[in-house]
């Protein structure tokens, strides 16, 4: 994967000042993702055993973040994606929804960096043009390969339900196999 | 079915939004993996139920007899004046939103329709509408809502997706039991022919063989005879495992998977391994040979059809009281409902333990005692010999099975037995154990493979309490004492929690059980080998 910084330094320390509101953003835009009276229950309970879903967002995607502007190793990535994606790999998701919220921080991010309009973009707050946009395109690159390996570990988590499956077939008569071996 | 391919440019749409949505709007979308397949024709007609024909939840049309909606108010109709219970639940709700987010369900899914108010206002807004004044005359005003085909799509999909754990009733300041609830959604349900397989097999196998899978009487004879060969190889001590034994003094019912299943079979192998120690009189029967009953999960008429054979053969055989094993929602039928259906069993004897003498009061009128019950009194009173050096390759925690936590109170029995055969043991949060257990979320009939999805999001709070202990304390063993438990949960925690494994509780009594004329002990009772480090390498660090 891409080796450490962004790109520019500045954007990356724009990014860095800036963690709190953009990862407070992601969650809540991930959170969107689940009906409205749901979302803020994820967002408000704050004990990680009645709340796994929420509390295990709330963990990661600060993490996420921090991976997104350091070394994007994937070593750290894939238990972090793997967190989230297992979960919603087995929820009420298309395979396209469960992963998006690796998507949505992109809207995320050239969101929070108007506001104010920051010298790490061109003078236009445009992000088509100019030195900032070509910063931008690399952390988007870097949000793809993000996207890409939580799609790949979403289809582990699906490929994986179809072993168990089989294996719990198995376990269920496991005895009566035993006993047909030995007869 | 074939499946519609997505169009191209469908594909291209992320909507990460879901559309708000008003409850009352009944239509569901039946996605594979999130529901049961329907009981099989035969299954129906077998038992006496009605309207038996091939039909799938995925179908359009459900096939539903002409007068549908007619029946299902009829039957309405008759259990709000037959049971006070059910009446008083559909009336009392205030909506105070204690149970909402204490389903394991709603925490796992997101399913608002899963909170355990909303499940049962599925139920209720039908009721308003049909049943009290202002809801005939109000309609929707008064929270009254049409009984359509939509919705007892809509029922089907939720009452078959509720476990019946009970969980949310312990948070209610009314005490509604929601299981209740959902148990007569299914009554309904029932009645028109809207049933799951995963049901109403193992209910007419246990109908006609007497267990769920249809085992018949030589096959049983051959299972527990391998289980007392393998014992004998393991132990060197040859034990008696009689079935139908006129006289004896118990009579011991299991549920049916420890004699065909992993890990429950390892379980009946610690059970054979303390009956032999302690010398007890007691005999299995090939009638009575299922604890579990899936009549609980169907109506209240085929749970009491299923309970009364056990007390049938207690009778037959002569005994003087009935030991359970290791089983989950039989001991919600034994404690809640037998005495009525049933009961009282006044042919047989109040308990008394015929090693220590202890007089199990608590079963006085059911005459059935839990076999933790029984060993923890063994324990206490110093009758057992018990090396729990034997058990250190495992470091366990204890998963309270929903039924005999909240239906029956046993708490402390199975951790005293836990603590006393094996030195390493760890509890979940408070907050995840006991009374307030999370499900397994496979209970009440719904542990199939065609809703797996549903059954680990169901399963998910569970999980992760596993997994705070996992990685806090090392722990590697989940004990339980329910047949769904560990058939379900070793799935549940490969999904969620790897390097978990699942086992009862007297498999570990029967690891550390030291027994008279015994050889020297290598293995466990799974044949592996024992001693602390016997499985480090087995617990991986989180994938």
């Amino acid at each position: 994967m891409t080796g450490a910084g962004v790109g520019s330094a500045q954007l990356t320390g724009a990014l860095a000042a800036r963690k709190d509101a953009i990862v407070r953003a992601w969650l809540a835009r991930t959170l969107e993702t689940y009906p409205e009276g749901t979302a803020r229950f994820l967002d408000k309970e704050r004990d990680p055993f009645r709340n796994p879903v929420g509390q295990g967002l709330k963990e990661a995607l600060p993490a996420l973040f921090d991976e997104l502007l350091g070394a994007m190793d994937p070593g750290r990535l894939a238990p972090l994606l793997d967190g989230i994606v297992r979960i919603r790999a087995v929820q009420d998701f298309s395979p396209s929804q469960a992963v998006a919220f690796v998507f949505l921080l992109k809207q995320v991010i050239r969101h929070e960096l108007r506001r104010p309009p920051h010298p790490a973009l061109s003078p236009s707050g445009g992000e088509d043009e100019g030195e900032g946009a070509m910063d931008l395109g690399a952390l988007d690159g870097r949000i793809d390969e993000m996207a890409l390996l939580a799609f790949d570990l979403f289809m582990r988590c699906r490929e994986q339900m179809f072993t168990i499956k089989a294996d719990e077939a198995r376990r269920r008569t496991s005895l009566l196999e035993r006993m047909q071996e030995r007869s | 079915m074939a499946e519609e391919a997505p169009k191209p440019e469908k594909l291209a749409q992320v909507d990460y939004r879901p559309p708000g949505r008003d409850w009352r709007d009944p239509a569901v979308e039946l996605r594979k993996g999130t529901f049961c397949y329907s009981a099989a024709p035969k299954h129906l007609e077998y038992l006496g139920l009605p309207n038996p024909r091939p039909w799938q939840p995925s179908d359009a049309d459900w096939k539903l007899p002409a007068d549908w909606k007619q029946i299902i108010l009829a039957g309405m109709k008759d259990r709000l004046e037959r049971f006070r219970s059910f009446r008083l639940f559909m009336d009392i709700c205030v909506r105070c939103g204690a149970c909402a987010d204490k389903c394991h369900f709603y925490i796992g899914s997101g399913d608002p329709k899963n909170m355990p108010v909303l499940r049962a206002e599925l139920m209720r807004s039908v009721y308003r509408r049909y049943f009290t004044a202002a809801g005939r005359l109000l309609g929707p005003l008064a929270g009254g809502r049409e009984l359509t085909e939509d919705v007892v799509k809509e029922w089907f999909y939720y009452f078959y997706q509720c476990t019946e754990c009970r969980r949310c009733s312990v948070f209610c300041p009314f005490g509604i039991d929601t299981a209740e609830v959902t148990m007569m959604g299914r009554e309904l349900l029932t009645l028109v022919g809207c049933n799951i397989n995963w049901i109403l097999e193992p209910v007419a196998n246990s109908y006609r063989t007497g267990n769920h899978l249809g085992i018949q009487p030589h096959a049983l004879k051959d299972s527990l005879d391998f289980a007392v060969g393998e014992l004998e190889e393991m132990t060197g001590i040859r034990v008696e495992a009689p079935i139908g034994k006129k006289g004896a003094e118990i009579l011991y019912v299991i549920p049916s998977a420890e004699t065909f299943g992993t890990p429950h079979y390892y379980t009946l192998l610690g059970s054979l391994l303390l009956f032999h120690a302690i010398g007890l009189d007691y005999t299995f029967s090939a009638y009575a040979s299922e604890g579990g009953n899936f009549g609980l999960f169907t109506s209240h008429e085929m749970m009491k059809r299923l309970n009364a054979k056990i007390y049938a053969e207690a009778r037959r055989l002569g005994v003087k009281w009935i030991l359970g094993g290791e089983c989950g929602h039989m001991w919600r039928v034994v404690h809640q409902y037998m005495d009525t259906m049933n009961g009282p069993a006044d042919f047989l004897e109040e308990p008394v333990s015929p090693v220590t003498g202890t007089r199990f009061e608590h079963a006085r009128s059911t005459k059935m005692v839990h076999i933790c019950e029984f060993t923890a009194d063994l324990i206490r009173n110093g009758k057992l010999r018990l090396d729990p050096s034997r058990n250190d390759h495992w470091s366990a925690t204890f998963h309270d099975s929903c039924n005999p936590a909240r239906s029956m109170g046993l708490i402390e029995e199975p951790r005293f037995i836990l603590r006393s055969v094996m030195n390493r043991f760890h509890e979940m949060p408070e907050n995840t154990i006991k009374e307030r257990t999370f499900c397994c979320g496979s209970g009440s009939g719904l542990g199939t493979d065609e809703n797996f999805e549903m059954r680990m999001r169901g399963g998910l709070p569970r999980a992760n309490a596993v997994r705070h202990v996992r990685d806090r304390f090392g722990v590697n063993l989940v004990a339980c004492v329910c047949a769904i438990d560990k058939a379900t949960l070793p799935p549940l925690l490969e999904y969620w929690v790897p390097g978990v494994s699942v086992a009862g509780v007297h498999e570990l009594v029967g690891n550390a059980l030291v027994v008279e004329g015994e050889k020297e002990r290598t293995t466990d009772l799974r044949g592996e080998p024992t001693g602390a480090g016997a499985r480090a390498a087995e617990t991986p660090a989180h994938e």
